[in-house]
């Protein structure tokens, strides 16, 4: 090897070298799981061939695809429909949000900014347990004190499918919230003052600063953010399994397709099966990012396409 | 250059590391591990019957939160498995399935547990093989506030219940509460009328006729107790704050009943006339499984042995129920002192006396979701109880058959 390939080869290989502990790392934590998944979902390990499992080709997969019935195509239309829903009512509030926590007239900012930041620093299991049982408890709830208080009858909120669903919203919204107005506010601080100067000069009202140049200026640096909690609220189990199944199912049916994959595989503890379901889901999340990342690519550097 | 040699130096000594723990000695050795998912006071009483009996011995008795699954994961390999655990009994189907536990006949004389409680060795039993030592049990009781319902107000039978109910129903005070739409808290209504949650050999019996009929008869009930959902908190605060005059409940619930001032009363369960038999909850018994990878070295199962049945005391009973609020499993604990006086353990006792042996076939864990979610929609969706079994029922079937 001649001295100069020889030097090439140590430049090149020298980043890889530093970053290898890290990536050995990734590698045993994200890519080795999904592999090992991977096998599983190849094989028949269940409880009568737990040590003793064998290739088994595509017949879990069969089975996982055969099994899921109308429930599956229902669980996957709410998750559609919940990831919307939270992904929509997220953004609205949490610009209006730091909109307001950039107003030159606000005073004591980065106080509200750090009570806003409260449900972030609450493990979520905690917030979740705690809004079932200190607001939504039909019994001790203060949701239903406050109605009662009115004189108004209301029916135990988490046994309603509908209401259920919006009761798993809010709870979604108190725990997102902190993170997006935490990057739509560090993202309108980014935003060059002289823009709105010039807008100003021209005589653009509020409205048409907040379409023309916010917009479209924050638009690239939430956009990761933005497709990270997509992501996070389309797989979302912790907050409709806690509120509505555990520890008693309270008889809404609002099963996402991880709750349902929970419920109709990972009971069965046929790790095999349930792996083909991970599966699947991971198949449906890649096809879902695939599509979502394109979108962003096009539309990214300043909303130009 | 020297860093980039340093860097692949550790990765290096790291995967050797790795390497070295999953191929080490594969025989067990050291001292005897136990692990446990119990509070410090029990695993006290343990460990100091153990010193005192076997002062030799080195054992070592290590806490796991997720102890089944753990178990799951390591259980046939000798360099991470204990040698035994303390767990209750209806995971030992599960664990003889993958084939972890070694028969109790093969440890130990099993004439040492001739006088222990019935139930409680059919718990431990799994395809006629006792697989391990009981060491105490509890079951749900019938649990009253004596200020609220008089002595002569409790009820003998089902239909004397339902009676209170409707009398001291306000939409604000309850004559009984109870989880009914929770599986195990139901399952005594079930069992009761002579249905069937999961057959001997594993098939669900959601659509017995008797199981149907239990269920229907269950749901009267419903009318008179709080609406939402009954959750363990709700029902036991509505309990401890007076707002319901009876409960189901479990033994755990005593400490808190007597710190919220309640004057309890213990009944048996109430009599179901159509059945003549009495409301039958499950029971659940603590007790101490080995494992088939501590037995393989001879002399280390000879200290198993010594081990186990120096467990096998009346007085190690007494304390270990005095302090997890549960019945001792040996017979013969009931002779002391300490036990003949104590009302929550001969409460625990009659109780158990109508009481069921909960299943611990693997099955069964397919079975506590469709049966909890059957129950709500009995009973909170007022779904048609004949067609809804019928439907629990295929469900239960398919997953059943997917476990497979």
């Amino acid at each position: 090897m001649s001295e100069l390939a020889r030097r090439k080869l140590k430049k090149n290989a020298r980043p890889y070298l530093y970053s290898g502990l890290s990536l050995l790392l990734i590698f045993l934590i994200v890519v080795f799981p999904i592999i090992y998944t991977l096998y599983i979902s190849f094989t028949n390990m269940n409880l009568y061939h737990w040590y003793d499992f064998t290739f088994i080709g595509f017949q879990n997969y069969l089975t996982a695809l055969f099994s899921f019935d109308s429930g599956f195509l229902t669980s996957l239309g709410i998750t559609i429909l919940w990831t919307l829903v939270n992904m929509v009512i997220q953004l609205v509030i949490a610009y209006c949000i730091a909109l307001l926590l950039n107003s030159k007239f606000l005073k004591f900012g980065k106080f509200y900014k750090t009570l806003l930041m409260i449900p972030w620093a609450i493990p979520g299991y905690v917030s979740i347990l705690l809004w079932k049982t200190g607001m939504f408890n039909y019994q001790f709830g203060l949701i239903t004190k406050w109605f009662n208080d009115l004189g108004i009858v209301i029916d135990d909120l988490l046994s309603n499918s509908v209401s259920a669903f919006i009761c798993c919203t809010v709870v979604n919204l108190w725990l997102a919230l902190p993170y997006m107005i935490m990057i739509i506010d560090g993202a309108l601080q980014a935003i060059d003052r002289s823009f709105y100067e010039s807008a100003e000069i021209e005589g653009c009202g509020r409205l048409r600063k907040n379409i023309s140049i916010t917009i479209p200026l924050i638009k690239p640096i939430i956009g990761p953010a933005v497709l990270i909690t997509t992501f996070t609220t389309f797989k979302q189990f912790d907050i409709i399994y806690l509120l509505t199944k555990q520890p008693v199912n309270t008889g809404a049916n609002i099963s996402t397709i991880i709750t349902y994959a929970y419920e109709n595989a990972f009971i069965t503890s046929n790790y095999g099966y349930s792996s083909a379901v991970s599966i699947i889901i991971f198949i449906l999340l890649v096809i879902f990012s695939a599509l979502t990342n394109q979108n962003v690519k096009r539309k990214n550097s300043y909303g130009e396409e | 250059m020297k860093n980039s040699i340093k860097v692949i130096s550790l990765v290096g000594a790291c995967l050797v590391s790795l390497l070295g723990t999953s191929c080490g000695n594969r025989k067990k050795d050291g001292p005897l591990v136990i692990w446990h998912d119990k509070e410090e006071g029990v695993i006290d009483v343990l460990s100091d019957a153990i010193s005192s009996k076997l002062p030799d011995v080195e054992f070592e008795f290590i806490r796991k939160e997720n102890l089944t699954e753990t178990l799951k994961l390591v259980g046939n390999d000798p360099s991470s498995a204990p040698d035994m655990y303390i767990f209750a009994h209806d995971k030992i189907g599960l664990f003889d399935t993958i084939g972890i536990l070694e028969p109790m006949e093969n440890i130990i004389d099993l004439s040492l547990l001739d006088n222990y409680n019935d139930l409680t060795i059919s718990s431990l039993s799994y395809n006629d093989r006792l697989l391990g030592v009981p060491l105490y049990y509890e079951t749900l009781l019938f649990m009253y506030n004596k200020e609220k319902m008089k002595e002569d107000e409790v009820p003998e039978t089902t239909e004397e219940l339902y009676t209170y109910m409707q009398e001291n129903y306000s939409g604000r005070r309850y004559g009984f509460v109870e989880q009914h739409s929770t599986a195990y808290y139901s399952a005594g209504w079930i069992n009761g009328f002579g249905g069937v949650i999961l057959h001997d050999n594993g098939t669900p019996g959601l659509n017995d006729p008797k199981t149907i009929e239990a269920l229907k008869y269950h749901k009267k009930f419903i009318e008179y107790m709080p609406k939402g959902t009954q959750d363990y908190a709700t029902v036991n605060t509505l309990f401890t704050e007076k707002s319901a005059d009876s409960i189901f409940a479990g033994p755990w619930l005593v400490t808190s009943a007597k710190e919220n001032n309640i004057d309890l009363g213990f009944a048996e369960m109430p009599l179901i006339p159509e059945t003549n038999k009495r409301v039958s909850p499950f029971c659940g018994v603590q007790g101490i499984q080995v494992l088939k990878v501590a037995v393989e070295d001879p002399s280390r199962k000879e200290l198993i042995s010594d081990f186990l049945e120096a467990l096998i005391d009346p007085q190690v009973g007494a304390d270990l129920a005095l302090l997890s609020g549960c019945a001792p499993a040996n017979n013969e604990s009931y002779e002391l002192d300490e036990i003949k006086n104590n009302e929550l353990v001969n409460a625990i006792k009659m109780s158990a006396e109508s009481a069921t042996v909960m299943p611990s076939m693997p099955e069964m864990d397919v079975m506590w979701t469709v049966l909890g979610n059957l129950l709500t929609e009995i009973n909170m969706n007022d779904a048609d109880v004949e067609s809804a079994c019928n439907e629990a029922q295929k469900e239960a079937e398919t997953l059943i058959a997917n476990m497979r």
